[in-house]
C-alpha cells in the first residue's frame, strides 16, 4: 500500500480508537490499535526504502499479495517481495531490521501478542491489561511518527 | 477453547461491531471476521472436526481434510466467513475502492454465519483422522 494511504487509516482509525471504551469494547480498541498501528510500521519501513509501497495489498497468508483489479470479483492472489508485512515478522524482511525500528517493532509486538489470550482466548480483560496495550499503541506511534519525520531512505 | 466461551465471545464481539459507523470499514470487516471466527470454531468442535484444545485461526489454516469435512457439512456457514476473509486484504490491508460496501458486506455475512452456526449439531458418529503415527 501507499504511505499516503496508511498514514489516512492511522489518522482515521485513531478516531475509531476514541471513541471505543477500552475495557468494555477491548477487542475492537485492541485490534484497532494494532491495525493503526500495523500501518504506521508499514509506512515508516516504505519511508526508510526497507520495504516497498505499491498497489498490492497483504492476504492473510504470509507472502501473499492480491494485486487490483479485482477479475469477475475475484482478487487475485499472488506471491510477491515483501511489500506490507500483516505482523512483525510475517512476511520476514530482507537485512537486519535497523535498530531505531527495532523499539517500534517490539512495542507493535506487545499488542500481536495480545490477540491470543483476550480476544480470540477468554481470558479476563483487567485495567492493567487495558494499561498495558495503551502504553504500547503510544509508544508504537510514537516511534512510527518519530521516524516519519526523519530522513527517507537512508544509505 | 470451550465451545460455550465460543459463544459468549461472539455475541459480545457482535456488540462491539455494532457501535462502528460506516467510515470505519476495516473495524466492521476485522470484527466480522473475528467474531465469525468464534462461531465457526465453535461450529468445529460441535461437529468434532476439532478438539476444543485446538482453534482455527483462519479457515485458510484448516488442514485440506477438514476444510473439506466443513465445505460439506456446513458449506453456507464456510462460504460467508470466507467471504469475509475476502475482504481483508483489499479493504483492511488495502485501500480499494468502495470500501463502505465491504464494511455493510461483512456485516451481513456475519449474520449469515450466525445463523447456519447457530443450526450447528454434533454428528452421529465423530469424524477421524488417520495418522500413520496412531495406534
Amino acid at each position: 500500500m501507499r504511505i499516503a494511504d496508511h498514514m489516512e487509516k492511522v489518522e482515521r482509525l485513531s478516531e475509531l480508537r476514541e471513541q471505543l471504551d477500552p475495557r468494555g469494547d477491548f477487542e475492537i480498541w485492541m485490534w484497532t490499535s494494532m491495525t493503526v498501528a500495523t500501518n504506521a510500521v508499514n509506512a515508516v519501513m516504505h519511508h526508510l526504502g526497507i520495504t516497498a509501497e505499491g498497489d498490492y495489498y497483504a492476504h492473510q497468508i504470509p507472502g501473499l499479495y492480491v494485486v487490483p483489479p479485482p477479475q469477475a470479483g475475484i482478487w487475485q492472489r499472488v506471491i510477491l517481495p515483501p511489500g506490507d508485512v500483516i505482523h512483525v515478522g510475517f512476511p520476514p524482511i530482507r537485512g537486519a531490521v535497523p535498530a531505531r525500528l527495532q523499539q517500534t517493532f517490539a512495542a507493535l509486538t506487545v499488542l500481536e501478542d495480545m490477540r491470543e489470550p483476550y480476544v480470540r482466548g477468554d481470558d479476563p480483560i483487567t485495567p492493567a491489561l487495558v494499561e498495558s496495550c495503551r502504553r504500547a499503541f503510544d509508544d508504537c506511534l510514537a516511534g512510527a511518527r518519530a521516524l516519519l519525520a526523519g530522513a527517507a531512505k537512508p544509505a | 477453547m470451550k465451545s460455550d466461551a465460543h459463544l459468549h465471545k461472539a455475541e459480545r464481539i457482535t456488540r462491539q461491531l455494532a457501535k462502528i459507523g460506516p467510515r470505519f470499514h476495516e473495524a466492521r470487516v476485522e470484527a466480522a471476521m473475528l467474531a465469525a471466527t468464534h462461531w465457526t470454531n465453535r461450529s468445529l468442535h460441535i461437529l468434532g472436526i476439532l478438539p476444543e484444545a485446538h482453534d482455527m485461526i483462519h479457515t485458510d489454516y484448516l488442514t485440506g481434510a477438514d476444510h473439506l469435512r466443513l465445505k460439506l457439512v456446513a458449506p453456507a456457514l464456510l462460504a460467508a466467513v470466507e467471504g469475509i476473509e475476502e475482504l481483508r486484504a483489499p479493504y483492511v490491508r488495502g485501500a480499494a475502492p468502495d470500501p463502505a460496501a465491504a464494511g455493510e458486506t461483512a456485516i451481513r455475512l456475519l449474520a449469515l454465519v450466525e445463523a447456519e452456526a447457530r443450526k450447528v449439531r454434533a454428528p452421529e458418529l465423530p469424524f477421524v483422522t488417520y495418522s500413520p503415527h496412531a495406534t
